[in-house]
């Protein structure tokens, strides 16, 4: 878990579990989540989506329970969290300013805040003189871009992004990704759910990963990537090498051809090691995991 | 530039009220399936053919307070009520199914109860349009239309009780119905098609169960005819039907009460896989 105040927890579950038959969707997910952009990553099937929908009350848990921090002003939670759902929702008879600012109302904003608001956050997004089109006749982009209007309007306090660049092409893909990481700025706590790891890496500082319905990570991203590891490779003893860097408390793997030094080494204590253990370095690069490496690594698909 | 804080800042005003919230989900959904061109279509139809006629008529004291023409007005609509009803309303529920927009409303802070609550206060405005307020037309032109009297309006108050419950019982009847169809169904084309079947349907079955065994108490089996029983109850007309009218009553109730709840388990109890 990153590091931070109690006072930071936005929503925190217990046990929180879900199960369909047999299948366990989500399973025993205890977790107090913190105020920040947060990437929940896991594969298909992985149970985000279904966490998701038990957060905002449309599935109901099997198991355990989950709570939000206390939201300013009357209503529900919900009137300070917004949702944007992974498909398509959009009633297509309406307008794009006449949803956005329909559901306002129904999030609690007076009448002309709300329409106020939708012109703000529809030029927000880009969105021309096409938000007087009817949905229907909108591409991908656009729809998406309706749907983030419509989970933003109420302004909440905390934002579900499920799959958010579903269906997009690299140029919109590339521009909702900047949508959020603005709205992520602002200091709302918002949690990316998508399969993509450039999408996490692009938008988040902390980082949930799921698999089997169950949490498997979630710590900051800068923990998790970790410092800068070495790659070597070696002519001699490779195992005295590797048995000496040990000893001066490096954690080592081996990658293919390369020698892979954690733990922060630095060029100077691989010479000594070398040294010491009679090898002549024939190759050094610094080798940073990316999250993939990481992803792949926790949910079994390799290393 | 950070597009987010140049255009768009936080607010951090009252949010209002859950009525306030319902008002707003009610008018705007109201208007929108009222704007139809076919529901006022159906609508025009149904007052040129069927008020407009009995409005004249009420001008005539004698027919503008006669029971037995305010229940011929809700028999001859029927069929008209239940065109209304599956133009207007069959989409009441299933259009929000079928375009997923279900997940927008149940994932406001406008609750599950308000969304019911506020369809089945849709429904009830729509369907008094061809229900109650014809009946009240009627009722105030005969009113004008008479000497104006307190005498006229004291002897005739029952008659006003009696279309008015009447206009509720039908109303409240096509509410549970179209809603239940329309969440059952998940489709306004099945819904539409589904409410004229169990109106004709329900009438041919009786017939022809009647036919076979002749026992009157099989026309029950047709709702209009259920319906019609009502009426007789309700404007004091003497009924020709050899079994208690209190059964129709019963079987309508019970229709209404479980169509009520096929809303109540989607809405509610049925998770939304959307």
């Amino acid at each position: 878990m990153p590091a931070g105040k109690d006072s930071d927890i936005v929503f925190a579950t217990h046990g929180l579990s879900r199960s369909y038959g047999m299948v366990n969707a989500v399973n025993d997910l205890t977790v107090s989540v913190r105020r920040g952009s947060i990437g929940l990553l896991g594969p298909n099937g992985a149970g985000k989506s279904t966490f998701i929908k038990m957060l905002m009350g449309l599935v109901r848990p099997t198991g355990g329970s989950f709570k939000m921090s206390a939201m300013p002003g009357s209503g529900t939670y919900l009137d300070k969290v917004g949702y944007m759902p992974e498909h398509d929702c959009l009633p297509n008879d309406m307008t794009a300013v006449g949803l956005v600012s329909y559901m306002g109302k129904l999030s609690g904003l007076p009448s002309e805040v709300s329409m106020e608001r939708t012109h703000e956050i529809l030029d927000f997004v880009g969105m021309d003189e096409s938000r007087y089109r009817k949905i229907k006749g909108f591409s991908t982009g656009m729809k998406q871009k309706v749907k983030l209007c419509q989970s933003m309007v109420h302004d909440p306090d905390l934002v579900f992004f499920d799959e958010p660049t579903n269906g997009l092409d690299p140029e919109g893909r590339r521009e909702m990704l900047d949508l959020i990481r603005d709205i992520a700025k602002t200091g709302k706590t918002i949690v990316l759910s998508t399969h993509l790891l450039p999408d996490v890496e692009y938008v988040c500082d902390d980082v949930m990963i799921m698999n089997n319905g169950e949490l498997i990570l979630y710590d900051s991203l800068a923990n998790t990537l970790g410092s800068r590891n070495l790659a070597v490779r070696v002519r001699g003893d490779q195992e005295r090498f590797i048995d000496h860097m040990r000893n001066m408390g490096f954690g080592v793997t081996t990658s293919g051809p390369n020698i892979i030094i954690e733990g922060g080494a630095s060029s100077s204590d691989v010479f000594v090691s070398a040294r010491a253990s009679d090898v002549q370095i024939r190759y050094i690069s610094y080798h940073s995991r990316t999250l993939e490496d990481i992803f792949l690594k926790l949910v079994g698909g390799g290393g | 530039m950070n597009r987010f804080s140049a255009k768009y800042g936080p607010w951090k005003g009252q949010s209002t009220t859950f009525r306030k919230r319902m008002s707003t989900f009610i008018t705007h959904e109201l208007s929108s399936i009222l704007r139809s061109k076919w529901s006022l279509l159906v609508l025009i139809i149904i007052y040129a053919l069927l008020v407009m006629p009995r409005i004249f008529a009420a001008m005539n004291p004698i027919i503008g307070f006669s029971p037995e023409s305010y229940y011929s007005m809700f028999s001859e609509m029927h069929l008209f009520i239940f065109l209304y009803a599956a133009v207007v309303g069959s989409g009441i529920i299933a259009s929000d199914f079928k375009n997923k927009s279900i997940v927008l409303y149940l994932t406001k802070g406008y609750s599950r109860f308000g969304y019911i609550v506020g369809k089945f206060a849709i429904l009830f405005l729509a369907f008094s349009l061809i229900t109650i307020l014809p009946f009240l037309i009627i009722y105030i032109v005969a009113l004008i239309s008479s000497d104006l009297s307190f005498a006229v309006l004291k002897d005739n108050l029952w008659l006003l009780g009696a279309g008015l419950a009447m206009g509720t019982v039908l109303t409240l009847f096509l509410c549970a119905l179209t809603a239940g169809l329309s969440a059952l169904l998940g489709d306004r084309r099945y819904t539409g098609a589904a409410l004229f079947a169990v109106m004709i349907l329900s009438g041919i079955v009786s017939d022809i169960l009647f036919s076979i065994n002749g026992n009157e108490m099989m026309w029950m089996v047709s709702l209009g005819e259920d319906i019609s029983v009502i009426g007789t109850y309700l404007f004091r007309l003497d009924g020709i039907y050899g079994f208690n009218r209190a059964y129709p009553f019963m079987i309508i109730v019970a229709i209404s009460l479980v169509m009520a709840y096929i809303v109540y388990h989607y809405i509610y109890r049925k998770e939304l896989s959307t």
